[in-house]
This record gives structure tokens, sequence and C-alpha cells, in this order.
């Protein structure tokens, strides 16, 4: 007889989810199980920033938040009420990214909104547009989108629904990202390597921070950790 | 030969199996800060005439400094600055129900209303923990980088960040196991001593496996309900200090007309509900409680690759 490539019952593959705004559960579908996470409002505080690669090329994008808006969490009340936590917030210099920031054309299954909910065995588990649960023989893993989730980072600070970077913080994180590059070097950095991940990752830092810093000119004695750079060079 | 009695033949006198009288719990994450002295507890609300507990935090013993004036000049008013943590308190709930033949058939002693009222313990205590780690993602101060594996210099910086800030007393650090494997991972290739005491019998034996000891006077927590950032590509850990998370929550009054309460655990109350036409009980835990932010300069998120 031949054996089945899965147990019957477990699904294996992609998981279904839904397009939503807060709001009732919907039927549960039969899953293996996956973490929950409650439901969450993006909001983006002005320190909060990443250097990521977007074709090729280290780029600063805004770092999100996902604050959870589910009653007793963080001043949400027993109605699910997030409005106080809202106002908080913006009190306190966040910016809010509602759900329309994000629309079909932005999104990885075409779907309006960022907020997304998979109904897992043991609850609804909640998560971005631009995941999905992926369940390989019974365990489950969430995969992300990276290209489109960073275009749409990028389209938010096109759009203006988050403001630029204040210089201020560039010069902060430009200084952090020239400690890490420095230590980074002082490793043996192997190609392939742990150590030299960390400082590929601690030189797209600084380059991307220097690309965005008036102050880091070539001649500038800012522009010092390129030689060091070098030095950390896995080549 | 022939009517040899066979084991497979005997399909009216054996059993397919038998249970072991022995039963295991299934592979979960158990470990939970739940009363841990790190969080401040704002205490219990029944009675106050409100499900929101406010904590003042005012500007006291230091906070204003004071200032050279000259010998003959009038001095102005300094505002006095304050601020405040409010947790609001919620139920949070879970519901089991079996048949009657469920439980009658039932030889392990698990399809039985007591041992299901003290699993609501287990059941409150990781809910309070997932409520704790769903708060990571509000504080504003950052460590790490997204996709980047945890090192120490995220430590590092965690701790500076706190630093300054000027964050006194003890810290504790919540981490997802991922997060918690890099690290490790990182402290192994650290040239010189870092001073990491793994977990002694104490710690394990009051907070769990959870507890993996105290790295340069930190202590660590891991926990799977670490919950992911930056779309599913990070985990959001948190380094803090005693204030930067408050909890409160209630205790239940006697419940009258309830055709039988529990409390396991003190503030948790089981109740059973019976359908005598479906011959099916139900059993409903409940416990009230709220978490929040304290203050948000006392901790500090650590996102790093999940």
């Amino acid at each position: 007889m031949a054996v089945p490539a899965t147990s019957p019952g477990v699904a294996t593959g992609a998981v279904a989810s839904e397009a939503i705004s807060l709001g009732p559960v919907a039927p549960a579908l039969r899953l293996p199980d996956i973490e929950v996470q409650p439901p969450f409002i993006l909001f983006h505080h002005p320190s909060s920033w990443m250097v990521v690669e977007v074709d090729g090329e280290p780029r600063l994008l805004p770092q999100l938040s996902q604050v959870a808006a589910e009653p007793g969490i963080g001043m949400v009340d027993r109605h699910g009420d997030p409005s106080q936590m809202i106002g908080r917030k913006l009190q306190r210099g966040w910016t809010m990214i509602p759900e329309s920031a994000a629309t079909a054309a932005d999104t990885t299954d075409g779907r309006p909104g960022y907020l997304r909910r998979t109904q897992a065995r043991r609850g609804a588990t909640h998560h971005t547009a631009w995941s999905s649960w992926r369940v390989v023989a019974g365990r489950a893993s969430l995969v992300t989108d990276q290209p489109r989730y960073h275009a749409w980072l990028q389209a938010l600070l096109d759009r203006a629904i988050v403001a630029p970077p204040d210089p201020a913080i560039i010069e902060r994180k430009l200084d952090e990202g020239r400690v890490r590059l420095e230590r980074a070097s002082g490793r043996e950095l192997r190609p392939g390597s742990r150590a030299a991940a960390l400082a590929e990752a601690a030189r797209d830092t600084v380059e991307a921070l220097e690309a965005l810093s008036p102050a880091a000119s070539p001649e500038s004695p800012a522009a010092r950790p390129r030689k060091r750079r070098e030095a950390a060079s896995v080549e | 030969m022939a009517n040899e009695i066979y084991y497979s033949g005997l399909g009216d006198q054996r059993l397919s199996a038998i249970l072991a009288m022995e039963i295991d719990l299934l592979l979960a994450d158990r470990e939970s800060l739940w009363m841990h002295p790190s969080l401040v507890y704002h205490g219990d609300i029944s009675g106050t005439g409100s499900t929101t507990t406010q904590a003042v935090q005012v500007g006291l013993d230091g906070y204003d400094e004071m200032a050279s004036i000259a010998e003959n000049a009038s001095t102005s008013n300094t505002a006095l600055s304050d601020a405040s943590a409010t947790p609001t308190v919620a139920r949070q709930a879970l519901q089991y129900q079996y048949s009657d033949l469920a439980a009658l058939t039932d030889s392990l002693g698990v399809i039985d209303p007591v041992r299901l009222a003290a699993s609501m313990v287990g059941s409150a205590r990781m809910r309070f923990m997932s409520m704790i780690t769903a708060l990571h993602a509000g504080f504003s101060q950052s460590a790490g980088s997204t996709g980047v594996d945890m090192s120490v210099d995220d430590f590092f910086d965690a701790q500076i960040t706190l630093d300054l800030q000027s964050v006194s007393g003890e810290r504790m650090m919540v981490l997802h196991p991922r997060q918690w494997g890099d690290l490790q991972q990182d402290l192994r290739s650290e040239l010189g001593a870092i001073g990491f005491s793994p977990a002694t019998a104490e710690m394990l034996a009051k907070w769990g496996p959870g507890a993996k000891g105290r790295l340069l006077g930190t202590d660590i927590f891991a926990s799977s309900k670490v919950a992911t950032a930056n779309g599913g590509a990070d985990r959001d850990g948190l380094l803090f200090a005693r204030g930067a998370i408050v909890w409160a929550d209630a205790t239940q009054r006697p419940i009258y007309g309830a055709g039988g309460v529990i409390t396991p655990g003190g503030k948790i109350t089981v109740e059973f509900e019976r359908d005598a036409a479906g011959a099916l009980t139900k059993v409903v835990g409940n416990y009230f409680v709220g978490v929040a932010e304290g203050q948000d300069l006392m901790g500090c998120r650590i996102v790093t690759d999940a």
C-alpha cells in the first residue's frame, strides 16, 4: 500500500487567511497548532528606523510597532476599544498607520488593509498582509514577503504617512553603527560566518546612514569608518 | 495443524490499545512571569468602582534641579511634572465542554471537573505571559537590527539605552528562544570573559526553565510568547527595569446561582454549567487582569531576526 505523503487531517502548504479590520472572529478552520497573536494596530515612533537592502542598496525605512489591541492589554478597555491607547500614543509622538494606508496594490494577497487573521487551533492569530502561515508536516512557520513589505514601508514615506527621519536621529544611529562596525572589524571574518554577517549588517547600516547624513562627507572625520570597513571586508 | 489460538484472532477478547496509567502533558511553553517582582502589581480592583487603576508618577526627589539666581532676584514657578500608568482590567476566559459518556468512560482522571479546573491556573498564567509580551512593541526605544541574529552588541546596545535614561535597579530581559539561542551563539565567539551565570536551582524552582540565568547582572527569561515584529521577519524581545510594566487584577465576589464554583489559584474562578438535556457539562474559567506599559523609557525593545 502506498504511504500517503501526509497524515490524514494534517494540512500541508499555505494556510488561508482573511483580510479583516478588528471585529468578530470568522468560523474556525481545521488547522495545526500555530502560535496565537493578538490583533494589532501599526504605529511608528520617530526614533524607530531600520536599514534593509532594497534592490541591492541599503535603505533606511521606518520600523513599525505592532501594538496589541485586545481587552486588558495596554489600556485597551474591556470592550476592545483601543481609543485610549491610541490617544496616549499620539500624545507621545507616535504616528498611527491607518488600515487604509495599505491599498490592494500594496499587499501580497491583493486585498486592502494590513491586518490579517488566521484561525488557529487555540484561537485566531493575527499577522500582517505580507505574511502567511505555511505548514509542512504539521509544523507551521510564518513566511514574509519581504520585498513587498519593504516597498510598502517606502510607500509610507513617499505618501507622507510617516515623516522622514530627523537628522539628529540619523547622526545618533550613525554613531552607534560605527561603533558596531569597529567592533565587527576586530573579529575574524570568514566568508559566510556569523561574524561576517554581523559585520555586513553593520556596514550596510553605516552606508545607508552616511548617504542620508549631511555631516558625513568623504572628507569629514565622520567618514573614517569607511577605512575600517575595508578592514572588515570578508573578501 | 489447525485452530491455533493467535492474538490476531482474538478480536473480541483483546483491545487495540490500553491506556497507560500515567498521562504526559503535551509539549508546550508553560513559563510565565506571573507574580514576578520585575513587574509592578497595582493591586486588586475589586470593589474600587473602576476597571482601571492609575498609578501616579511624579517628578519629585531630584527630578527638578535647583538653579542659581541673583541674590535680589525673585524666583519663578516650576511646573510639577507628572504622568500615570493605567492598566485596564478585562476578562480572560477559557471553556471546555464534555459529555457524560466521555466522563464516565474516562480511566485517567482527565475528563474530570476538578482536573480541568486545576488546569485553568496554567491557562491563566500563560495568558498573562502573552499579555506581557504583547506590550513589548509599545516601547519607543529599540536595539537590534532587522533580519540580523541577536548578538552581544544588541545586548549592550539595549543596556546602554537604559543607562542613558538613568534607569536604575535590576533589569530583566525577555527574549524569544530564537533570540536567546542567537545570543548564546554570539557569546561563544566573544573575546574575553563575559559574566554569564546559568540559572541556579533556586531560580529554576521559582520561575521554571524559562529562567536562563544572569548575563552581566541582567536576568534573562526566554518565552515562545514573544511576538513577531517587522511583518514576521523578527522577534520583539524587551529589556526592562521594574516600573516599565504594571498590572492589576480582580478577585471575583461569591457567585450565586452557579452549579458549582472552584477558585484554584485564588483569582481564577472556574464554574460548572450543566446541560441536563444534552448530558453535557461546561467548565468555564475566568480571570480578570490587565497589563500596561508603566514608564516607557524604562524599557528597550530588542528586535532581531526570528
